[in-house]
């Protein structure tokens, strides 16, 4: 591990932090937003694999490339992101062969069975966060709004028929809008995790 | 970014994906495409939101539905997400207007908040139901309004109709009096200013009276006495003896009485005459409509 890389606290420096996202960016300047795709990919890659510390690994694969280019100065995989999945697979299998070497031989492996929603939930903690969605969703553009009601909401006519006709309205193709109305729906809840409710798109 | 790698991925088989239910060797090929493909990777959210809908909305069934319960919510990440979905999906149902069922509510505050939504928008159809009806009636107003106007301006115009009809009847009546006036004999000053006595004719023969008329004389004026009264109306007739012709006529009039005895006035106009001798014959109306002569009165014009 070079200390040019990473810190004490295993976080990036902001050098190499800069030279990964320019790697990243791949001659596109994305101002973060590569980054930030890259790095929701990783985390649901781990996540289908079931692995409990997702975001860990997510940010792990990451430092792993900026020590790369660090050491390396260049990779000359491409594109960027399918290196990113190989160096992905190794944080996986690294982390199965981890949870191996701690698993005690006596204990069982238990499926993560889910608990029922809606009941758990306490209706204190269920209302805040109704509140927290509306105030969320009066914070949003309202063409924003009317983007996400109309592509998300049930009505009758046929869901991708309704979409497509939103697309052809917006003048956009029906995979960028489905990007939009993912950004919209990510920032709305991470507007409802945040404590203070704030508009985080 | 987005190779697509010549392989078509649909969205059932993103679905099966995400549900567990595809071999490995494809579940592998998906991992990576989730990871390096654009296209795949923004795809393969949505069928995973489409789906956390699903089940949310309980659209979810069979072996659909516990495939999802037993593989897909077994991550706490993706539990947070179907949690997400359990406020998200009520709340973008209740904003779409056209939406064909709405999940129940789940919040006290959102349901009074529809509650007062539902009650602003009666309020809101109502008001808009006065205004038209307002508008209506200022409408109907202004049309009756114009109506009376146009009455009283008919009414006006007949007025004046009347007025002016009255005007012509009083000009109407006037000349008619004026013409009555004219038709009637001829008024005191109108009178001859020259008159004869004529007194009825003997056998004996005796002077022929004369008259001299002077220049400017209009008419002549005769009273021409009678010995008896024997008949209702005469009738004088102006004769020239030099060619035995009647040149002018009276009408029918009633015999005048007076100290001297009954007469018939007559006036000549002065024209026809012309220095000569003429008779006068005098003609009375029986009452049985028949006339006869009742005399003959002589006289003669004189040069000045």
């Amino acid at each position: 591990m070079s200390p040019d890389v990473l810190r004490e606290d295993g976080k990036l420096t902001q050098i190499a932090f800069t030279r990964l996202l320019v790697w990243l960016d791949d001659g596109i300047e994305s101002h973060g937003e590569r980054y930030l795709e890259m790095r929701r990919r990783l985390v649901s890659y781990f996540d289908r694999r079931n692995r409990p510390s997702s975001d860990e690994l997510a940010d792990e694969t990451l430092n792993r490339i900026a020590r790369t280019l660090n050491d390396v100065g260049v990779i000359e995989t491409k594109p960027p992101a399918r290196y990113c999945y190989v160096v992905a697979r190794f944080v996986l299998l690294e982390d199965l062969r981890r949870e191996r070497r701690h698993v005690p031989l006596d204990e069982t492996r238990v499926p993560d069975v889910p608990r029922p929603f809606g009941r758990a939930e306490p209706d204190v903690e269920r209302e805040r966060r109704l509140e927290c969605l509306d105030r969320c969703l009066e914070g949003l553009k309202p063409e924003q709004r009317e983007l996400i009601v109309e592509y998300y909401a049930e009505s009758r006519q046929k869901k991708i028929e309704r979409r497509r006709e939103l697309a052809k309205r917006l003048g956009i193709t029906m995979n960028a809008l489905a990007i939009r109305a993912w950004r919209i729906r990510e920032g709305l809840m991470k507007c409802v995790e945040s404590s203070t409710c704030a508009p985080q798109i | 970014m987005s190779p697509s790698h010549g392989i078509a991925v649909h969205d059932q088989q993103l679905l099966r994906y995400l549900l567990g239910m595809l071999s490995p060797d494809e579940a592998d090929r998906i991992d990576e495409l989730s990871v390096v493909d654009d296209d795949i990777a923004a795809r393969l959210r949505n069928v995973e939101d489409d789906l956390v809908d699903g089940y949310v909305r309980g659209a979810l069934s069979g072996d659909m539905l516990q495939r999802f319960e037993s593989h897909y919510l077994s991550s706490p990440l993706r539990r947070e997400r179907v949690s997400f979905a359990r406020q998200f999906v009520p709340a973008v149902d209740r904003a779409m207007p056209t939406a064909g069922s709405l999940a129940p509510r789940r919040s006290i505050r959102t349901g009074w908040m529809a509650a007062l939504a539902t009650a602003a928008a009666v309020l809101l159809f109502a008001c808009v139901g006065l205004i038209v009806q307002s508008v209506r009636l200022d409408r109907g107003l202004t049309v009756a309004e114009n109506a009376r106007i146009a009455l009283d301006q008919r009414t006006r115009d007949l007025e004046r109709q009347v007025a002016d009809l009255r005007a012509t009847n009083r000009n109407v009546e006037s000349e008619l009096e004026r013409v009555r006036e004219s038709s009637a004999p001829a008024p005191q000053q109108d009178a001859p200013r020259i008159a004869l006595v004529l007194l009825p004719q003997t056998r004996s023969l005796g002077p022929v009276p004369t008259l001299a008329v002077p220049p400017g004389t209009a008419r002549l004026g005769f009273e021409l006495r009678l010995e008896s009264n024997d008949y209702a109306r005469y009738q004088v007739g102006l004769r020239d003896p030099a060619v035995n012709t009647t040149a002018w006529r009276s009408g029918w009039a009633a015999l005048k009485s007076g100290a001297a005895g009954a007469a018939v006035l007559v006036a000549l106009p002065a024209e026809l005459l012309k220095p000569q001798h003429y008779t006068l014959d005098l003609a009375g109306r029986r009452a049985d409509g028949g006339a006869e002569v009742v005399g003959s009165y002589t006289f003669e014009i004189v040069p000045r």
